[in-house]
Parts: C-alpha cells; structure tokens; sequence
C-alpha cells in the first residue's frame, strides 16, 4: 500500500491506543508509532480487560486492537469501546485473514472499522499511514488480502468489468483516485467514471454518507482469497 | 389378536401401580371392616355381640375385597381417569348396596326410617375412601419412578455426552498432532534449512546478496500458505474462528474461507435477529461449536462430494412451549443425498452430538434437487453479557 501523508494542519497528534497480548508485537507497535511526531501512544496494554479499564472516554483516536488476546476477543472489545466513544477509529490486527469475521460486524459499528494483518505491520510506512487513514474516518484494509482477493461467484462485485474490479480493488487498498489513476495509467476522470459505475452496479446510492466506504465494504464482502500457490 | 396383545401389554404396564392401589385399598377395607364392625356393637341389635361383630367385619371385608378385585383391574384397563372414577362410583354402589341388604335384617333399625340409607352411605363413603387412596398412592409412586426414570435417562445422555466429548477430544488432538508432525514441521525444516543454507554462503561471500531476494520472498510466501492454510486450520479444529463472538460471527468467518467459486448467504430468521439484538449471542458456547462443527461438515460435503458451487444457511430460533429449538438449513445446489435421510458417514458424530443434546440431524433432498442438511437443537438462551454493567462503572470511573 501507498502509505498515506499524514494530514499537515492536524492540531494534535493522532492518540493511539494499543491491545496487543504478545510483549515483543506490542513494543515493537508502541516504537513504530512513536517514532512518528504525528502520532503517540496513550495506551499499550495486553488484555481486553485492562483496555476495558485503560482506554476511557475521549482518550483515544484509533485503537489498534488485536483480535485473538488472551482473555477476550479484540472484535467485542472493539465494539464495546465504540458503544462508548462512537468516535474511536478501531482497527484489527491479526495474523491469520478473520475477513468473515470482520465483516460479521460491520453492521453493528458506529464508524467502519479498518484491518492490518500483522505482517503488514512490520513495515512502518503502511502503519503510519494506515493509522492517519483511519483517524481521518477512511477504510483501510490490509493491502496483501486485497491482492488476493477474486471475485465471489454469483455476487455483484463478480458482474464488475476487469477494468472495474481493478479500480475497485485498489481503492479498497486505500489508494486516491489520483494514485489509482497513476498505477493504472489511465486519467482521474476515467476513475470516476469508473466509481460511479460500480456504485451503480452495487446499488449503492448517491444519498449514502459515504458511497466509497460502501463500495469497499461490498468488495471484501463480495470477495475471496485463497493462500495455496 | 393383536388387540388383545396390545390390551394385555397395557395392563401389564399397569399392573405395578394397580397392585400399590390394591394393597393400599385393602389395607384400608380392613381398617374400615374393624372400625364399623366396632360400632356394630352399639347397634341395637337382634343378634349377639360377637356373631355381629364378626357378620358386620366380616361382610364388610368381603364385599370390599370383590370390589377391589373388580375395580382395580378394570380401571387399570382404562387410561381416562373420568372413567376410572365412574367405575369405581358404579361398582362402589352396587356393592354399597349388596352391604345394606345384608345388614339391614340384623339391626333394629327399619327401613323406612333411612336406617338402610345410613348403612349404604357409610359403605358407599368407606369404599370410595379406600379405593381413592389407592389410586393416590399408586400416583404418588408412578410420579415418583416416572422422574426417576427421566433423571436415569438425563443421567444416560450426559454420560452419553461426556463420552461423544472425549472421543471427538482424542480425534481433534490427533489430527492437531498428525498436522504438526507432518506437514506444518516438514515445511518449517525445509525453511529453516534453507535459510542456514543462505547465512552459510553469504558469510563466506561467494554469493552476491541480490541473488538471494527471490527465494527468500519465496520461502515468505510458503510461510504465509502455511500460517494461512495449515496453522488457522489447527487452530479452527481447536477452537473455530469467531465462536467466542457468536454462531452468525463463526457462520460468516467459516463461510468466507471458501473457494470464491462458491456463492455463499447467511440468512437470519427474524426471531433469531431479535434474539441476536437483545442478547448478542443467545447460544451457549457449547451448542454454537455444535453448529458451527455440523455447518462446516455440511458445506465441505456439499462442495467436494455434490459438487456444489452455492451454499445458503439459514439459521432461526423457534419458540416451542418454553423451550427454544434452533433451526438450522443448510442447503446447496449439488447432487444431494441419493435417498432421503440416507445413513451418514463423516455427519454421524454430528448427528451423536446433537442428539445427545436433545436434537435431530437430518440429510434430506431441498426443492430443487440438492442437498439439505437440517439440524435441531434446543437451547437455554444465554442472558447479556455484564459487557454493559462493565462500561456502565467505566463511565461512572471516567466522570
């Protein structure tokens, strides 16, 4: 993924607040977001229930929450702290693909949630960038699954011509319309060209708050990945 | 004949609670023969004390005895209890009054001065008295072996539960074992060796470093197929991805791990959706790895032996008197079972299971040709977690 500048007129840094039950992943998470001057760490703990107890009302802009901890599910405890603060930006890190699982509950969720696999993690530039996006109320989804994501038979998304599918498919990687005309080699005009007949052929309506998070929310729904090679 | 065999089954059946009923009945006839044989005495009587007190006692014990050997099989025949009570007013009547005419003549009192209705209303009330209590007794004790009877039987299922649990234990564990000996070890030691192998020549310094890039990106890769395929299929025999958040969360994770080639729905009953919005995961954690298990045995089943290429779970929750059922539909459009309700084979222990658990599992032809697994399973709908209560302190805390 393209990582993403941070936006320049940000008042405060971005507060992040970090659920990892593994002390190597979460130190090494706390050192990689510290290390930007536009981000900082408010809580790094270990387990749903101390972040249950930490991460209170107003403290935190993105939370990076595990989805396997020790003593709960990253997922519910995602979905407590929106109930809380539906202004917290929440975004799952897990090392296996839980794509189902984060799609289960987007119907529950104040603000879409995004999702990082934890290799991607390992490279500091799509942290950063993804944790800015995710501040900023955009969808960010692990770029390596939305590489290997096809169409799923019989869905809409399948009905897609190549050329939209492809635009589709690195807007869910959280690219602009700009990038995705420059990786494509084609205008930004043909972009939203392209957009706004996939938002029609995915019934997505003009009155939507945001048809672009609806259109990346149908992509991974409508999508699968396999790993054999 | 087959008549007869069935009456005689049921009066066997019976039989244990209408002998109770008739020793109860006769113990009592004897008490009420001595009670009124006593009172005899006080009777102004044409004969002697002790010729009446034994005619009275006597006579009393009698007809009671012929009743009870009437009334007692003869109810024991029938399973109304209106019925049974009508027989037992009838024949109590009759014997009642068999009692009073052969009373009467030995007491001074006359017949038109209600004498004989006095006699024929305390034998009628002594009768009805004893064989009543029989029957309540009897009741008593059928009530009592029928709960015995359900408590061996809950007994039976949960030894038959702990059982089919530690069976399917041993088999998780050793297919975890099997997987982690083979396949996921074989794979680490060719990583590992390779990567010696590169340190090995790097460090002499006969490679260029570049040359390498490929193959580690390679070997990369070959750990994520095995982090993705082999480590989350270990896993999900443990314990399956999303269970602990709800059976929809676990339906969806299971069903997004198929084959893009197959078009996939997850459908919520509307009971099952309100369900779902009042109390989150309404499943105990127990009956959902039940579900969840079963859906994935039926949607491998469909796609590599029906050669599906759709799958539809629907998932509703049914309220029958004051018990909830489940009712789970897995249908896909493949060849489906050659019969209905066919012998199962790798569904079997699925079916042990959720019979253990007071279900049904059924393999069945859907209307257009394909498979439809259906299961049943009751449930105690679990209350809302303390989730709420906990961010209620944390907001209070915040304040």
């Amino acid at each position: 993924m393209t990582a993403r500048p941070i936006t320049p007129k940000r008042p405060r840094p971005i507060r992040v607040s970090i659920v990892e039950d593994e002390a190597f992943m979460r130190s090494m998470l706390v050192r990689t977001v510290d290390e930007s001057e536009d981000l900082r760490v408010v809580h790094a703990v270990e387990g749903a229930s101390s972040a249950r107890l930490a991460i209170g009302k107003h403290s935190t802009d993105v939370a990076l929450l595990d989805v396997n901890l020790g003593d709960g599910n990253g997922v519910a405890l995602g979905l407590e702290l929106q109930r809380r603060d539906p202004r917290i930006a929440v975004m799952l890190l897990s090392s296996l693909d839980v794509m189902g699982l984060f799609l289960s509950v987007q119907d529950e969720v104040s603000e879409p949630w995004s999702y990082l696999s934890k290799r991607s993690t390992f490279t500091s530039s799509v942290l950063i960038g993804a944790i800015a996006a995710a501040a900023d109320g955009d969808v960010v989804i692990d770029p390596s699954l939305v590489q290997r994501s096809t169409p799923r038979a019989g869905t809409e998304v399948a009905g897609l011509t190549k050329a939209q599918f492809e635009v589709l498919r690195l807007v869910a990687e959280g690219l602009s319309n700009e990038a995705v005309a420059q990786r494509l080699h084609i205008s930004e005009r043909s972009v939203e060209s392209h957009l706004l007949s996939i938002y029609r052929r995915l019934g997505i309506e003009r009155t939507g708050t945001n048809r672009r998070v609806h259109a990346v929310l149908a992509f991974l729904e409508q999508t699968g990945r396999t790993w054999h090679r | 004949m087959a008549q007869v065999t069935t009456l005689w089954e049921t009066v066997r059946g019976r039989w244990p609670r209408a002998r109770i009923a008739a020793l109860v009945a006769a113990i009592n006839t004897v008490a009420f023969s001595a009670l009124v044989a006593e009172q005899a005495t006080e009777w102004s009587s044409r004969w002697e004390t002790a010729a009446l007190l034994w005619w009275v006692g006597g006579l009393t014990v009698v007809i009671g005895a012929v009743l009870i050997i009437i009334t007692i099989p003869l109810c024991a025949l029938v399973a109304s209890w209106w019925i049974r009570i009508i027989i037992t007013l009838l024949l109590s009547a009759v014997q009642s009054s068999v009692r009073t005419a052969l009373l009467l003549p030995a007491t001074t009192l006359e017949r038109d001065t209600h004498g004989g209705l006095t006699i024929w209303v305390t034998g009628m009330s002594g009768y009805l008295l004893a064989i009543a209590t029989g029957f309540l007794v009897a009741a008593l004790f059928e009530r009592e072996d029928r709960e015995r009877a359900l408590r061996r039987d809950e007994e039976a299922r949960t030894r038959e539960a702990v059982s089919e649990l530690e069976r399917e234990e041993l088999r998780v564990r050793k297919i975890v074992a099997d997987r982690l000996h083979g396949t996921v070890q074989h794979r680490l030691v060719v990583v590992a060796g390779g990567l010696d192998q590169v340190a090995d020549r790097l460090m002499a310094g006969d490679d260029d470093p570049a040359q390498w890039a490929p193959t580690l990106r390679d070997w990369a890769l070959d750990l994520d197929e095995l982090r993705e395929e082999h480590v989350r299929s270990l896993s999900h025999s443990l314990f399956p991805s999303g269970a602990d958040l709800g059976t929809y969360e676990a339906i969806r994770a299971l069903l997004d791990r198929l084959p893009p080639t197959v078009a996939t729905t997850v459908d919520l009953g509307p009971t099952m959706k309100e369900l779902i919005r009042t109390l989150r995961a309404p499943l105990p954690l127990q009956d959902r790895l039940v579900v969840i298990y079963t859906t994935e045995e039926a949607v491998t089943n469909a796609i590599k032996h029906g050669g599906a290429d759709r799958v539809t779970v629907r998932v509703e929750a049914l309220k029958r008197g004051t018990e909830w059922v489940l009712d789970v539909r897995i249908d896909d459009n493949g060849t489906g079972p050659e019969s209905e309700d066919p012998p199962l084979s790798g569904l079997a222990r699925h079916r042990a299971r959720a019979e253990s658990r007071g279900g049904s599992l059924r393999l069945e032809r859907n209307d257009e040709g394909g498979g439809r697994l259906h299961l049943m399973l009751p449930f105690v709908p679990e209350s809302p977690r303390n989730d709420d209560e906990i961010l209620q302190k944390q907001e209070k805390f915040d304040e």
